[in-house]
């Protein structure tokens, strides 16, 4: 029997990072309510909200789409979580560092200091009665035993969701697996799995990670994104088909692809 | 040390590409750290005169055709043919068909294809049956690329332990990608961790020019365009510490980092 899964299409968020990828509100719009169509699980629209032209983006791609759970990706800052709930997502995606490079050298913080954020926006999120994925920034470079104790601490508080995102796309498939498998192990969170195709594994990495138990995998139409892009949408049904039930034909997204031109 | 075999000269047959094209490529793939490739029959009657401190491998049919082709360094033959050191290719569909490994226990040296469904299975466990069966072989494992995990399944190969792969540029013939093996296993396994690789890009102009294929924008380690930044708050964090967003330096591969503010 397949296992099921499920998929957020990031397209219009990580995607549209992709040089020469540039989709009209219209365009986005429609793309929303065709990936809804199909029976995508998430759609994540945009990153943290930046006035009211933003606010009428999501409040639009929400009624165009009838089943599709709505998010937008936000900064672990209070001014951003600020703007995202007035977007009224179904989803806030609250992305934090977890690696020493973006705690330490991007931010010039500390693990403390991270901590203590995070608990104030994820309290912000759901006081607001929003859903929330907490999403792992540079996971791949990040220690897993850190990774752990940030998953156990976000259960107590409630927390159902967290993403693992190999953002500079260095993981290999063993990794993969080996990070999703002791997440699960230790909590009993959802775990989403962000991949990025730099060293040609994207697809790889989210085969195993879905294997290693990750119930939700990102991907975008063409596998377009910043560098060299995200998991294939597609070529991940494709591989997949055998073993994984996602709920979603893998033609009508090649269909998808092809109307907006995508490579 | 892990062995890379790029087979790409294997897979260049119908572009018929020039001595003088095939001759460049033997010096750049040389000059990113491979040292043993696998050519087609065809391109070792142009090459003529083989270029040095490269180790060829070449299939043929029988054993006796060895004679016909000096300066080679290895010889391939298919499943079923007598042979005498040479590498035996044994073609794999599915990776459930493994047990069949058995019955080639008693060749010294041993090239396992396909297994393009490799990740759908509990591969550690696969990789230790086939060390376990075949341990009086050299195993070099040869994945193919048809669900674009090629790469995937090569660099587990090596990181866990396994002393060879066959791949090609660009992932010519369905192979893994060689540069994103040989990136992988870099970054991940410290595979030739000081090599200069900045001839890649006139390797991907050379191939397009055999080829008359381009090669996509954002393809893994080859693309124009992969670092490529165009938002404004992004361009921004990579211009000022680009190891902070960048798998590796651009400057590996012989790129530069490009932005366009908005």
């Amino acid at each position: 029997m397949k296992e099921k899964r499920y998929i957020v299409d990031t397209t219009l968020r990580d995607g549209e990072q992709c040089p020469g990828i540039a989709l009209s509100m219209n365009d986005k719009v429609e793309l929303a309510k065709r990936l809804d169509s199909l029976g995508t699980y998430e759609i994540e629209v945009s990153i943290s909200a930046s006035g009211e032209e933003e606010i009428q983006f999501v409040e639009e791609i929400k009624k165009a789409c009838a089943t599709s759970k709505i998010s937008v990706w936000s900064r672990m800052s209070k001014e951003d979580i600020e703007k995202s709930i007035k977007c009224k997502p179904d989803i806030i995606h609250l992305g934090i560092p977890v690696s020493y490079v973006q705690i330490y050298h991007e931010l010039k913080k500390n693990k403390t200091w991270l901590r203590k954020m995070l608990l104030i926006c994820a309290d912000a999120v759901m006081e607001a009665g929003v859903g929330l994925t907490v999403g792992f920034v540079d996971a791949s470079r990040s220690d897993i035993g850190f990774m752990i104790s940030l998953a156990k601490e976000l259960e107590a508080i409630g927390v159902k969701t967290i993403q693992i995102a190999d953002t500079v796309g260095i993981l290999t498939p063993d990794r993969s697996g080996n990070i999703v498998r002791q997440l699960k192990e230790c909590s009993n969170l959802t775990i989403e799995f962000h991949a990025h195709n730099d060293l040609g594994m994207a697809i790889a990495n989210s085969v195993t990670a879905a294997k290693a138990g990750a119930e939700v995998i990102d991907c975008t139409l063409g596998g377009i994104g910043a560098r060299s892009g995200n998991c294939n949408f597609y070529d991940l049904l494709d591989v997949s088909e055998s073993f994984i039930d996602f709920g979603i034909l893998k033609e009508n997204v090649k269909e998808l692809q092809e109307i907006f031109n995508l490579p | 040390m892990i062995r890379i075999i790029d087979a790409t000269l294997a897979y260049v047959d119908a572009y018929d590409p020039s001595k003088e094209q095939l001759y460049l490529f033997c010096s750049l793939i040389q000059d990113i750290g491979i040292t043993d490739l696998e050519i087609s029959r065809k391109v070792y009657e142009k090459l003529g005169l083989m270029p040095k401190d490269i180790r060829f491998y070449l299939a043929i049919d029988r054993l006796e055709d060895k004679r016909k082709y000096p300066g080679i360094y290895k010889f391939i033959y298919d499943d079923g043919v007598n042979t005498d050191n040479g590498m035996v290719e044994i073609k794999i569909a599915d990776a459930g068909d493994l047990t069949k490994l058995n019955t080639y226990k008693q060749f010294s040296y041993l090239r396992i294809t396909g297994l393009d469904n490799l990740l759908f299975y509990n591969y550690m466990l696969l990789f230790q049956d086939v060390k376990q069966c075949l341990t009086r072989s050299r195993v070099n494992f040869a994945p193919g690329n048809h669900y674009k995990c090629g790469s995937g399944c090569a660099a587990i190969w090596g990181i866990n332990g396994g002393s060879e792969v066959t791949t090609s540029f660009n992932g010519l013939g369905e192979k893994a990608p060689t540069e994103e093996v040989i990136m992988a296993l870099r970054l991940t396994a410290h595979y030739k961790p000081n090599q200069k690789m900045s001839a890649l890009p006139e390797l991907s102009r050379l191939s397009e020019e055999i080829t008359k294929m381009k090669i996509p924008r954002n393809k893994p380690i080859l693309g124009s365009h992969i670092f490529f930044v165009e938002t404004d708050t992004h361009a921004d964090g990579i211009l000022n510490n680009p190891s902070n967003y960048e798998p590796y330096p651009a400057e590996i591969i012989g790129q530069k980092i490009k932005s366009e503010r908005l």
